[in-house]
């Protein structure tokens, strides 16, 4: 029983430690989002200012890139504290392009995007779910195995929905953005600690799976 | 597969499930897994001590039949 006791409390300490990361997590998508919603708010005011005065309207694109020959530093830098230029690569950059407007890939980046937040807050719901349970000593149930196989799935989905939204992203910027002496990569398309998260996911419910059999086996040992 | 003949044993012996229960030392719950056959294993004590109480053989209470389907 005191074991039991024990295993419960860092059960509830590791849980503590995941709403933290979490909410830190959260906290920080909030933040970049609200962020990226100004900018957008403002890029579409002045878009919507430059299409009533028939000029071109322009957007910001966030673009990673590597130099064509690695060897050489297409770019420099004002070094200000020893006053001269110096050579320089970028690796990222904000651009402001044309507004493209292909409807095709505007609304697959849209859906991609919206369905990945989606994910995200069916992943905290679930995993509210499984704490609930695991709170209230349901631990080797079926129920916590489909819960289990849900976050699995729903990473998975938010793998593949990150990957398009980053894919079509890529695909936008190449039709209307090129750089000489630089090539534009696709970068973060797979998010890695998602899908590993996934996988893992996956891996724990089979073995809860496994130990519910495991239990049935020994509740029907006469 | 495994069948359990306990219950006719027991009506052999005229002893009912809740004096078996106690004799041997078990709840009345799995004396009733046993004998429907819901058991999926039975440890050496319990078949030691049924054997010992219906003095019979462990073949008595367990019998092998081929072509027949666990559910």
């Amino acid at each position: 029983m005191k074991n039991r006791n024990f295993i419960k409390q860092k059960f509830k300490i590791l849980c503590l430690l995941i709403f933290l990361a979490l909410a830190f997590i959260v906290s920080v998508y909030v933040f970049e989002g609200s962020t990226y919603f100004r900018m957008g708010w403002n890029a579409g005011a002045d878009r919507a200012k430059a299409e009533n005065a028939g000029k071109d309207a322009f957007e910001s694109y966030a673009i990673n890139v590597i130099p064509s020959d690695l060897t050489k530093f297409p770019d420099s830098v004002f070094n200000q504290k020893q006053h001269v230029w110096t050579p320089s690569i970028h690796d990222k950059l904000f651009v402001k392009a044309p507004v493209y407007t292909h409807s095709y890939l505007r609304t697959l980046l849209t859906v991609s995007e919206i369905m990945f937040v989606g994910i995200i807050i069916l992943i905290i719901s679930v995993f509210i779910k499984f704490i609930i349970n695991i709170n209230k000593n349901i631990v080797f149930d079926k129920k916590n195995v489909s819960i289990l196989r849900r976050i699995g799935i729903y990473h998975l989905l938010g793998v593949f929905f990150n990957f398009m939204s980053t894919y079509t992203d890529f695909r936008i910027i190449k039709k209307i953005i090129a750089i000489p002496d630089y090539e534009i990569k696709l970068n973060g398309a797979v998010e890695s600690g998602m899908l590993i998260i996934g996988l893992i996911a996956l891996l724990m419910a089979e073995v809860f799976a496994i130990g519910i059999k495991l239990q049935e086996e020994q509740d029907l040992t006469v | 597969m495994i069948i359990v003949n306990l219950d006719v044993v027991m009506a052999m012996r005229k002893i009912s499930s809740g004096e078996l229960a106690e004799r041997l030392g078990i709840t009345q719950a799995n004396l009733s897994i046993l004998k429907t056959g819901k058991a999926k294993a039975i440890r050496f004590s319990t078949l030691e001590a049924i054997c010992k109480e219906l003095k019979c053989q462990p073949g008595d209470i367990l019998e092998y039949r081929e072509n027949e389907i666990n559910i």
